[in-house]
Order: C-alpha cells, then sequence, then structure tokens
C-alpha cells in the first residue's frame, strides 16, 4: 500500500513530515516548551526521535519587590530524544 | 497470514519498536511532572507503559528515590533521553533481524485434523 506510493508525494500532513526527515525542526510543546533538533523518526501519533536538541523553557517569575513578571529562558542541549506525542502542540520545518 | 503481515508492519511504523529495541538498556524518562527517572528497562507494552528496574528516582524538589522496580504509566511520559553510546540503526535492526528469525521460527505447519479416538464399546450381549 504504502509502499507503492512514490516518495515526495504529498496526500496527508503527515507526508509533509516525511519530507523533513534529517532535517532541523522546530517543535512547540505543551508548558511552553520549545525543541529544535534533527528529525530521525516519526510515527502517527507524532512521536519522534530528534538529535541534536536544544529546548528552551519559558518560566514566568514574579518579582516580589516590584511585582513584575520576569520571563526567563532556560536552556539547554541533548544529544538525543524521544519525544511522546500526546505534548505536541506544531512543528515548523 | 495476511492479518499478521499488516500486524507487524504497524508494529515498525509506529516508534515503539525503539524500545523494544532498547530493552536493557539504561536510560532517563522524565515525566510531565518534572521527574526525571534513571533506571534499566525491563519490559515495554503496547502501550508504550514502561517497566523499569534499578530506578532512581529524582522528583521536583531534587529530591531522590530508590526503587527496585516500577511501572511508568505511558501517559505521564514527557521526553526519553536515549544514550548516545548506544546506535539506535544497528540496535532496530538486530531487532528486525531476531524478529522475522523468529517469525521463521515458529512458523506452523498445516495439520491434520486429530482422528477420533477409537473407544471400544462393551457390549454384554457379546460373548
Amino acid at each position: 500500500m504504502s509502499d507503492k506510493k512514490e516518495e515526495g508525494t504529498v496526500e496527508e500532513p503527515l507526508d509533509l513530515i516525511r519530507l523533513s526527515l534529517d532535517e532541523r525542526i522546530f517543535v512547540k510543546m505543551r508548558q511552553d516548551r520549545e525543541l529544535k533538533g534533527k528529525l530521525h523518526a516519526y510515527d502517527q501519533h507524532l512521536n519522534m526521535i530528534l538529535s541534536d536538541v536544544e529546548e528552551t523553557i519559558k518560566v514566568v517569575e514574579k518579582d516580589e519587590e516590584t511585582d513584575e513578571e520576569i520571563v526567563k529562558s532556560i536552556k539547554r542541549n541533548i544529544k538525543m530524544l524521544f519525544i511522546r506525542g500526546d505534548g505536541v502542540i506544531l512543528i515548523n520545518f | 497470514m495476511n492479518k499478521k503481515k499488516q500486524k507487524t508492519a504497524l508494529e515498525f511504523r509506529s516508534l515503539l519498536c525503539v524500545f523494544t529495541a532498547l530493552k536493557g538498556s539504561q536510560i532517563t524518562i522524565e515525566l510531565r511532572s518534572n521527574c526525571k527517572i534513571y533506571g534499566t528497562i525491563e519490559n515495554v507494552d503496547k502501550y508504550m507503559n514502561i517497566e523499569l528496574s534499578n530506578v532512581n528516582l529524582k522528583n521536583k524538589f531534587f529530591k531522590n528515590e530508590k526503587f527496585e522496580i516500577l511501572l511508568v504509566q505511558s501517559r505521564n511520559i514527557r521526553y526519553i533521553h536515549i544514550p548516545d553510546k548506544i546506535d539506535l540503526n544497528n540496535l532496530l535492526y538486530v531487532y528486525s533481524r531476531t524478529l522475522s528469525d523468529n517469525k521463521k521460527k515458529y512458523q506452523r505447519t498445516k495439520r491434520k485434523a486429530m482422528e477420533a479416538p477409537k473407544m471400544e464399546i462393551y457390549d454384554p450381549t457379546k460373548n
């Protein structure tokens, strides 16, 4: 079935992701997390395997003296990461 | 037979096979509750519930807890860190080989229908 399909044809949204296999993508996750990394594999649940990931977490902190809200972004790097699909909001390639 | 083929194809289409291939290796799981769990994968089911052994759990207050065996419900998983010393390509290749080998090993040949056991009927009129 899917073997007969020519590579490069787009029939459904997930085929777009197939086109960006082995390329760097941007993934927005729940709870203000953002990932950038090279896509190695994915499945229909949007579970993904990324490598050389840079994760950015946005944390809002309240300054107790001035009551100002400060948005802090924490960055970290991960070599190889499996992402569970239910946390994914959008993918940008 | 066709159904069976479909089933194995599905198994490969979903990323679950990665975990089955990772069985026995040490990984880190990050939960939605910001817990971190270090442990060895013992078993994975089709819902991605993961059974770990020799577990070290670090909760969000950075307190350590140790467990011998722990089952992680799949819903709570956010990330899984795969150690870089593991070569995924090779692992999956080996896994697919063992799958196909097992398939050959346990292939069933057609069996003949069993003959009904012969029963001797006691007939008191005889003799």
